[in-house]
């Protein structure tokens, strides 16, 4: 113990001996610990850490599938959910939920609110006791008894201030009223819903299970699995149940429709787990390339240092002893690099949560936790020993007699040395390269869906919601006038140009797809029907939209109950189901053509393809109705402004307010704002690798600048003869960018051969860009070579400056 | 061939300044064997680079083959260099990750010669200098004697008319040394003109003048 602590002495002394190399690599390995921490920790807050439920691991998810629609996972239907939850023999208990947005009125100016509606078993299930209160009980979900509500932990603060007394008070939602009976605890959240406001409990009329609502997928829905149940037995089990329920309802399901069952912890992940992962192979390369970088600086050190070594194995240090002497030092190093790297991670963690926090699980509990310092903690060892072993086994190895003999030049072992420390330099460029080429990717994905058309014009676009309290606006007729009143009023406004709504609105998060039939289009055997986005409209919402008429034309207001039944449709639709006709007046019908009757809908209208979940999503065939003949009671309105869309705000607001003053508006936004949100995973995943790239870039560069300049120390004597021998300074500043050219070259061919292994794992993040994208595979290492070169050119200028004299007589 | 007018070198120190050589004024022609001996700090090997445009901190005038050094740009003195001057060294300053035939290129590939003609003329270098045998052996597997044999091979091979040597016998032995004067001496008599550093008296007998320094005057 004597001999560790007089070790760490002699290494903290030494350190403190040598600030400049001491700054540089606790700085080097501080960013490479330090970025390793950060994504370690939304690692494992997303990938790791149990999801906050009791047992978690029995938790599962089902959903329903359709792999012949880009393996599309839809929640389940009302009649789904009371089939499965009916297996007991799979499922101990099981429920679904409900979000939705209502208006909560009699407390203030009217607001919206996030409410998850929830099955009886919820919260028994998930096994989380309320802060306050009671949770919702089993038999409340059914009408009498479901005007009751739990509130997050968030909106009791916000809205009551964390008032202890909240039990017997009274919420207005939707024009009714709902009794407060529980606070959830601030570690509650909600599986699907990011944020909820409040929980009530979900009722289904008799009507909702009716076997045409089958495919009306809207619940998720969490279950856990009975006793002794493996998911395995789960999956297969509902295989099963699908294929007897295809039998059974051959007219609602498509031929591949099917079942999955997916653990909850599974679910959370399954986005956002290979982007993950990849960002954690990142930096992983940046901590190498860290490493390579002070095992550099070391062993430069260490040909500085190796008299004070030779004397030391004069005076009878072993080879053991004076290993752990040089490790000792290492792992000091490495320490104080991971305690610099952990208040970056405790920086940077937040920094990363506000470039991408909403498309994480909304579960996932993000910090700088104890898994995440046991992490950094075996990172900065394996650091220490990775970097500090390759030093301290060359100054090992010192021939202790030429290195007294040389005043301390260490002459044999240096040769060696400078081997290693190119070698170590090729792999940094290696490593660089492979970063920067994936970055390369990335961005130029980004680029080309930054280029892609979506249809419309975003700018000058406002956007809003606006819910009617059913209890106000009984019927279709009444909402639908409503709704329609609203959209004139905003036409009217001044610093409007147009405006209408639409209850699912591109890159509003939501979508909402239907089966439907094509008059005499004949569904080929075993594959799926017509299928796509249906959305409800204003006449006034394509135009203010900028959607491009392409044939046919807009809906009008004559377009109303009553009237015959018509839909306008994209160009996506046409392309599929009436490729070399003219679409106008072709039929559509929701209606299953065994039905003794049949309800068609004739195409008026042709409209471009509007981009909905992104720019870079698949596209789906997409349909529009107008409002007036079917009803709805929430709609989301696109306003067309002249002037910034959100400086119309006030204006908008006052227009909605005159048809009616207790209506309020929510997710307000402009449209270039929702597209810029959609891009936000991609952006995280381009910005992250990116800046970590852009790290293992200037650390590759330092550590080549860092060799040559020790080259030119070393070589002062053969710069000296060669300009006694008539060279001049351009032939010295040749030689030196040649080794260094040379040696990045080498990095760089291995670097290539590297990224197009490793690139393809990246398959999934690129867009219209392949994973050896010439362009990016040869711009990318000319990048590099520049930087090389700048790094090589400082050393080799300072070459050309030796003064033979000196250099001569040096020696 | 050479001449020296009131050269002088000094170097700022303390509050004022350290004379190296002081007023040196000499007269060197073509084909003589010129020895320039002294103590230690005489100012001997200074003197030789300045003579080889190694130095260009120096003051007063300086002609070598009719041209006024003094008044070159830096670069046309490397130019002047590369045409007649050839360096000789006493630790011979071979670049040890070079074989003996890379050694003797050197000089060969600063001049804009092509690479035919450098080996040509490397390969007659090696047979002139008896060492074609050890063309492809690295400096550390030569004697003191035969790397300062390689040393002046190097020095010689793109035939300058002015040969610079620096103690070239100190690190040698009595008979390895005596090779090399003997060496000059066949150089000198072939019209390269030769100055050489030395302590050794007999080494300057092999020369037809002896200049003397002391405290960087000439004394004799």
């Amino acid at each position: 113990m004597e001999t560790l602590f007089a070790d760490l002495r002699y290494a903290i002394r030494s350190l403190r001996n040598s600030p400049g190399f001491t700054v540089v690599a606790v700085l080097t390995l501080g960013l490479g610990i330090g970025a390793n921490a950060a994504i370690f920790s939304v690692v494992n807050g997303v990938l790791l850490a149990p999801l906050p439920y009791r047992d978690p691991g029995q938790l599962v998810t089902v959903n329903h599938f359709y792999p012949s629609l880009n393996n599309l996972r839809a929640p389940v239907s009302v009649p789904g959910f009371r089939d499965y939850s009916a297996r007991t023999d799979l499922f101990s208990s099981a429920a679904v939920e409900n979000g939705r947005n209502m208006n909560l009125t009699g407390s203030g100016d009217p607001e919206r609110v996030s409410v998850t509606q929830v099955t009886g078993q919820f919260f028994p299930l998930l096994g989380v006791a309320p802060a306050l209160g009671r949770a919702l009980q089993p038999d409340e979900s059914q009408p009498g008894k479901n005007h009751v509500a739990v509130l997050s932990w968030g909106f009791w603060r916000r809205k009551f201030g964390g008032d202890r007394n909240v039990l017997d008070q009274h919420l207005v939602l939707d024009n009714e009223s709902y009794q407060i009976v529980g606070v959830m605890p601030p570690t509650f959240q909600d599986f699907f819903s990011r944020r909820t406001d409040v929980f009530t409990p979900l009722y289904f009329e008799p009507a909702a299970f009716a076997d045409n609502r089958r495919t009306n997928e809207f619940l998720p829905f969490i279950g856990r699995l009975a006793p002794g149940v493996t998911l395995e037995r789960a999956q297969s089990a509902m295989h099963a149940l699908a294929a007897q329920l295809r039998t059974q309802y051959a007219a609602q399901y498509s031929p591949d429709w099917d079942l999955t069952v997916t653990a909850l912890s599974d679910d959370a992940a399954q986005n956002v787990r290979s982007g993950l992962l990849i960002l954690l192979g990142a930096v992983a390369l940046v901590l190498l390339i860290a490493c390579a970088n002070v095992a550099n600086l070391q062993l430069a050190r260490s040909a500085a240092r190796a008299r004070d070594v030779a004397v030391r194995v004069a005076l009878g240090a072993s080879p053991r002893r004076l290993m752990r002497l040089l490790l000792t030092e290492s792992f000091v190093l490495a320490l104080a690099g991971g305690g610099l790297g952990i208040l970056l991670a405790v920086w940077g963690v937040p920094a990363l949560l506000t470039l991408n926090g909403d498309h994480l699980p909304a579960t996932a509990h993000i910090a700088v936790s104890l898994p995440v310092l046991g992490f950094a903690l075996a990172v900065s060892l394996a650091t220490g020993f990775l970097f500090g072993l390759a030093p301290a086994l060359q100054m090992a190895r010192t021939d202790l007699h030429e290195t007294l003999k040389e005043g301390g030049r260490g002459a044999v072992s240096q040769r060696g040395s400078l081997t290693l420390r190119r070698g170590l330099v090729v792999s940094t460029v290696a490593l660089a390269l492979t970063l920067l080429v994936g970055a390369g990717l990335l961005i130029r994905s980004f680029s080309r869906i930054l280029g892609v058309d979506p249809g419309f014009r975003p700018d000058h676009l406002l956007t809003f919601s606006i819910s009617l309290p059913r209890a106000k606006y009984a019927n279709d007729t009444v909402r639908t006038q409503a709704l329609e009143r609203i959209a004139d009023a905003l036409a009217a406004t001044p610093g409007v140009v147009a405006a209408g709504g639409t209850t699912v609105i591109p890159f509003g998060g939501s979508w909402s797809t239907s089966s439907f039939n094509v008059e005499g289009f004949q569904v080929p055997v075993n594959a799926p029907g017509p299928w796509g986005d249906v959305r409800l409209v204003t006449p006034g919402f394509l135009p203010a939209m900028g959607a491009r008429l392409v044939a046919g034309r807009q809906f009008t207001d004559a377009d109303r109950a009553g009237a015959a039944a018509v839909c306008i449709v994209d160009e996506e639709m046409v392309r599929r189901y009436w490729p070399h006709t003219d679409p106008i007046g072709k039929r559509i019908t929701f209606n299953n053509l065994t039905d003794s009757a049949v309800t068609w809908i004739q195409v008026v209208g042709v409209v471009g393809h509007m981009a909905h979940e992104g720019l870079d999503a698949p596209r789906r065939v997409q349909v529009y109705f107008p409002l007036a003949q079917t009803g709805n009671a929430n709609l989301v309105y696109a306003v067309r402004t002249s002037g910034p869309p959100l400086a119309a705000l006030s204006a908008a607001r006052n227009a909605v307010r005159s048809v009616d003053p207790d209506l309020p508006l929510a997710a307000t936004t402009d449209m270039e704002q929702m597209i810029d949100g959609s891009l936000g995973a991609r952006r995280f995943a381009m910005l992250l690798l990116g800046g970590f790239a852009l790290l293992a870039m200037i650390l590759a560069s330092v550590g080549l600048y860092g060799v040559m300049s020790y080259t030119v120390t070393q070589r002062a004597r053969e710069m000296g003869v060669r300009l006694a021998l008539g060279a001049d300074t351009g032939d010295v500043l040749g030689l030196v960018l040649k080794q260094g050219v040379n040696l990045t070259l080498v990095g760089v061919v291995i670097g290539i051969g590297a990224a197009a292994l490793l690139t393809r794992v990246m398959k999934t993040m690129l867009y219209d860009v392949g994973t050896t994208d010439p362009l990016t595979f040869v711009t990318i290492p000319f990048v590099l070579l520049a930087v090389a070169l700048l790094a090589t050119y400082l050393p080799a200028r300072r070459a050309t400056r030796t003064d033979p004299i000196v250099a001569l007589r040096a020696e | 061939m050479i001449q020296l007018r009131n050269i002088e070198k000094s170097y700022q120190q303390g509050g004022g300044q350290s004379f190296v050589l002081r007023q040196i004024t000499m007269d060197i022609h073509g084909g003589e064997f010129v020895t320039v001996m002294g103590p230690s700090g005489a100012g001997k090997s200074t003197l030789l680079a300045i003579l080889g445009m190694l130095d260009g901190a120096w003051t007063g005038e300086y002609t070598l083959f009719d041209q006024a050094v003094h008044k070159l740009k830096p670069k046309d003195r490397v130019a002047l260099h590369k045409k007649y001057v050839g360096f000789v060294f006493q630790q011979y300053h071979l670049l040890d990750d070079l074989t003996v035939a890379e050694n003797l290129d050197i000089p060969l590939s600063y001049r804009d010669i092509k690479k035919a003609e450098r080996q040509a003329i490397v390969a007659d270098t090696l047979d002139r200098f008896g060492m074609v045998a050890k063309k492809d052996l690295y400096p550390r597997q030569l004697s003191g004697g035969q790397q300062q044999l390689v040393a002046v091979a190097r020095a010689v091979i793109h035939k300058p008319q002015l040969l610079l040597a620096d103690e070239p016998t100190g690190n040698l032995h009595s008979e390895q040394g005596r090779e090399i004067m003997e060496l000059f001496k066949r150089l000198n008599s072939g019209g390269t003109t030769i100055i050489q550093v030395t302590h050794s008296e007999s080494n300057a007998a092999y020369g037809n003048r002896i200049v003397q320094l002391k405290d960087g005057w000439i004394s004799k």
